[in-house]
This record gives structure tokens, C-alpha cells and sequence, in this order.
């Protein structure tokens, strides 16, 4: 099996044109620049008081920290509210805001929440969400920009259900990592700095959360074959 | 190379075997690089050289094995599109906003004291200690203001009048006509020292006797004189040399400050906590 020339590394996530729209928008140099100016001057306005400066914020990110949310509670439910909480929480501690990027901030918020909840859901196990589909329809717009053969979106589409459920059975901590970096997108120090842990632990994490993500797609004899597939490099 | 050797390794110049790159001449790195290039890449090394994690030399020799280990290559490509499918992951839109309501622009209003809000359980504590405190030294101050006034109107009057305080101790009584004599000779601290051992030896008969004790012995023993005559003495105590008494009432004086300020403070968090949302706490 051979794949891309070793010599020329793949693209880190964070650069990745698909990962860039789902977080920041678009991929341009200058736009998280001003992005980022947008949230400071939002933020600046919300330490005054005004609300709908907070509300500005609360559009602008409220996807991104409940589909954090989603993913990490497995229950619709339970994210909004989740989601809902985090924004309240923004809000009323909104002064203690220091100059950092917006949306990890939020989403500390969020993911501290979420383990809040977890560990009680964990201490009192009335159902297990964890093979449930979502109870929302997904979003595939956002790689709606690129041309994609209807076969290997179908392909793809099978085991992002595969995958979801493999996600759901990895620890807490091995899927908040696959969720920030792979799936939204952001590097390493960024994930440090929301989840509170050493960058040598978020390199640690995902790695062994891809590892056992692979394996379990391998594993599945539902899947293994299509798996296998999509990971074979096209021959043109 | 089928067998996987040395999955922990990684590629880390540091776990190069002893004798890796022997056959070779190059030296430091360069030997270890060679040694490298038949060692299989484990996960983390795969995961980070995806992500263009590794340093230059790092990245260099999980290259140079990669593009001649087939094995490495599947794992990396398998490893390759598990990360591409979670990154295609679909997101999923909210069903329902989640701005905040105007209720929230009055109650939820931003406070900067709101930082203070989870010192209130600290502010507990040491508003109940500095009450405890207070309780402390206000006894204290009551047990030995009474055991302080007598030496140091002793030491006074043995200076003004010994002769005076030594009849009057002797006799244990005073009357109402002896105290204006004794004032008419210029001592005041002499008039109040035979009070003052009169508590003396009240708290020396009941020593937990607090001071109301000592004055109403004073007050049955004397007249109705005696106790007016007695506390300018006292108060006039602390200009004679002593300032004991002033450092207790000092205390006293900071402790229900620092009291009050805690107890206000606490009232103005339970306030602020109160107003706020409750879903806030979460």
C-alpha cells in the first residue's frame, strides 16, 4: 500500500482547508486576525453591560460549543442545555475575560460543563446514549464546497456513523481531544489551553484515540470494508 | 521488515540501539539516523508526524523509513483516514437559539465583585473566627484589666502616698469622710488603690469573678463616693505609665472592625449570589 511521498508530510489539521470553514470560517491569513478583533471588541462590550454585544457572541459561536456539547454527551437534550448554561455562565463571568481567544474560552466553559455532567450521569447510569444516533439531522453543507463522487460521499457518510459510535465508547478524555483537534479543528496548545492539561497529555490523547478509533473501524466487520476502502489512495 | 520491533520507540534519537549504524562512518545523529531508518514508527510518532509535530530531525527519519517501509505506510494511511473522517464529521445546527433573554441584561448583569462570589464559604470562617476572637479578647480584657489596675496603682501610690495606702489596706475599710481627705492631699491614685485591692482580693477569693464582682464590693464597702472618685483613677491609669488596658480595648476595637467588614461583605455576596441565575453556578 502506498500513500502520499513521505517526503512531503500531510497538512497539519489546523491548516486543512475543511477543518479552517468548520471553525474559523474562511481560510485566509488576515481573517482570524479579525475574527478575533470582532470577538475582543464584542467582549468589550459585554464587560459594559450590553447585552446584545454578548449575543453577537453567544451567533457567532453557539454552533461550535454545542456541537462540542453534542459529542460529548451524546444526548440533544442534554447539549442545548448544556450549551444554554455555558452562555449564562459567559455571560455573568464575562469580566473575567483576559484577553484570550473567545471561543476556547467558551468551550473550557462548555467542556467543564459537560464533564459536570458526565460524572453524574456516570454515577447514576439510567440509560447508555452511547449507540444512539444523534436526534438531530447533521450538516453536511460544510464540505459542500468540495466536488465529491456521490459514491465516496455515501462511503463516507456509512462510517461517519461508525465512527460517531466509536467515538462515543472511547474515555472522556481521549474523545474531548479527538473532538478538538480532529474534529474542530484546533492545534494542540489550543486544546491545552481548554481542556487545562499539558500539551505532552493532548499529544498523548489523541494519538492513542486515533489509535483506537482505527482499530475499532478495523474491528467492525460492519465497517472494515469500507474503511479500508476509503483509506485506499485513488488511482488516477 | 515484517516484525515490528520496538513499538515504543518512536523515533526519538534517544532510544537508538547500541550498536545501530555500527557499519557505518558517520557520526552523532547521522549514525543514529541510520540505525533508525529499520525501526518501525509507532502510534505517537505516526499521529504527530500527521500533524507535523515531530522536529526537523525527527520528521527527516520517519521520512526516510517511511517511504522505504511498507508496513509504516499502511499504518500511516489507515491512521490518515481515520483523521480525514473525523475532520469530515458532519456539524450539526442547533435547533433553537441560544442568545440570552433581556431578563438576563438586569439579572445576570456582569458584577465585578462577582469574582469574590466563591470566597463566601472562605469568608464564613473567618468571620466565625474573628467573632471567636473577639469573644477572646474581650473576657480577657475583663479578667485582666482587673488584675493590671492594682499593681500599677500600686506602683503610683507607693510613690505618692505609702503611708496612706499602707493604713488604709490595713484597716480593709474606707468611709466616705476618708476619701476627700485623701484628695485634698493631691493623690488621686491613692483615693482609688484601696478599691482596687478591695478587687484584688475579691478576684484572689473567686477567681473567675469577673469585675462586676470587684464593684459591687467596691460599691457595698464604700460610699456612694468611692466608685465616682475610683474611675477618673482608672482612666487616668494608662497616663501613669501603663497602656495595657488601651492595648486590649485596641484589639477589640480592630477585631469588630475587621468583624464588621467581613459581615458586610458576606451580606453583599449572598446579595449578588442571590440576584444572579441560578443555572450561573453550573
Amino acid at each position: 500500500m502506498v500513500v502520499d511521498p513521505p517526503s512531503d508530510p500531510p497538512l497539519p489539521l489546523a491548516a486543512r482547508p475543511e477543518a479552517a470553514a468548520q471553525v474559523d470560517g474562511p481560510n485566509d491569513a488576515a481573517a482570524p486576525d479579525a475574527e478575533a478583533m470582532l470577538d475582543l471588541r464584542l467582549v468589550r462590550g459585554a464587560q459594559q453591560g450590553e447585552l446584545a454585544s454578548f449575543n453577537s457572541l453567544v451567533r457567532r459561536h453557539e454552533q461550535a460549543v454545542f456541537n462540542v456539547c453534542l459529542r460529548l454527551l451524546r444526548d440533544a437534550h442534554a447539549a442545548e442545555d448544556a450549551t444554554q448554561e455555558t452562555f449564562v455562565k459567559g455571560w455573568t463571568a464575562i469580566h473575567t475575560f483576559r484577553g484570550e481567544l473567545v471561543r476556547p474560552w467558551l468551550l473550557r466553559i462548555a467542556t467543564n460543563r459537560c464533564y459536570d455532567l458526565l460524572r453524574a450521569r456516570h454515577r447514576r447510569p439510567a440509560r447508555s446514549l452511547d449507540a444512539e444516533p444523534f436526534e438531530i439531522e447533521p450538516d453536511w453543507t460544510s464540505q459542500a464546497g468540495q466536488e465529491e463522487h456521490p459514491e465516496s460521499f455515501a462511503v463516507r457518510a456509512e462510517l461517519a456513523l461508525h465512527l460517531e459510535r466509536a467515538l462515543a465508547a472511547l474515555p472522556d478524555d481521549q474523545r474531548l481531544a479527538a473532538i478538538l483537534i480532529d474534529v474542530q479543528g484546533y492545534g494542540y496548545e489550543e486544546t491545552a489551553a481548554i481542556t487545562g492539561a499539558a500539551l505532552g497529555t493532548v499529544k498523548s490523547r489523541i494519538s492513542r484515540a486515533r489509535a483506537r478509533l482505527r482499530q475499532m473501524l478495523r474491528d467492525d466487520p460492519a465497517c472494515a470494508e469500507l474503511f479500508e476502502r476509503f483509506g485506499r489512495p485513488t488511482e488516477d | 521488515m515484517d516484525e515490528r520491533q520496538d513499538q515504543e520507540s518512536g523515533v526519538s534519537p534517544n532510544n537508538a540501539p547500541a550498536d545501530g549504524g555500527a557499519g557505518h562512518s558517520e557520526r552523532g545523529p547521522s549514525r543514529r539516523r541510520s540505525a533508525h531508518l529499520d525501526q518501525h514508527l509507532d502510534t505517537d510518532a505516526l499521529s504527530a508526524y500527521l500533524d507535523d509535530r515531530l522536529d526537523e530531525p525527527e520528521r527527516t527519519l520517519a521520512a526516510s523509513h517511511l517511504a522505504r517501509c511498507e508496513a509504516c505506510q499502511g499504518d500511516l494511511a489507515e491512521l490518515q483516514a481515520t483523521v480525514a473522517l473525523l475532520s469530515g464529521l458532519p456539524q450539526y445546527r442547533p435547533r433553537r437559539s441560544f442568545e440570552l433573554g433581556p431578563a438576563y441584561a438586569s439579572r445576570g448583569q456582569p458584577s465585578r465583585f462577582s469574582r469574590f462570589l466563591p470566597l463566601i464559604p472562605a469568608l464564613r470562617v473567618a468571620a466565625a473566627v474573628v467573632a471567636l476572637l473577639l469573644v477572646g479578647v474581650t473576657a480577657a480584657d475583663i479578667r485582666f484589666a482587673d488584675d493590671t489596675r492594682p499593681p500599677a496603682q500600686q506602683a503610683v501610690s507607693r510613690s505618692t502616698a505609702p503611708s496612706t495606702s499602707e493604713t488604709e489596706a490595713t484597716e480593709g475599710r474606707q468611709t466616705s469622710e476618708d476619701l476627700p481627705a485623701a484628695d485634698d492631699a493631691g493623690s488621686s491614685a491613692g483615693v482609688a488603690e484601696p478599691a482596687g485591692e478591695q478587687a484584688d482580693r475579691a478576684l484572689q477569693a473567686v477567681p473567675a469573678a469577673p469585675a462586676t464582682v470587684a464593684a459591687s464590693n467596691r460599691t457595698a464597702d464604700t460610699s456612694l463616693a468611692a466608685p465616682a472618685e475610683a474611675d477618673p483613677a482608672t482612666d487616668r491609669a494608662p497616663s501613669t505609665g501603663s497602656n495595657r488596658p488601651s492595648a486590649w480595648r485596641l484589639a477589640e476595637v480592630g477585631l469588630a472592625l475587621v468583624l464588621l467588614w467581613l459581615l458586610v461583605g458576606l451580606v453583599g455576596l449572598q446579595r449578588l449570589r442571590g440576584t444572579s441565575d441560578p443555572r450561573a453556578g453550573a
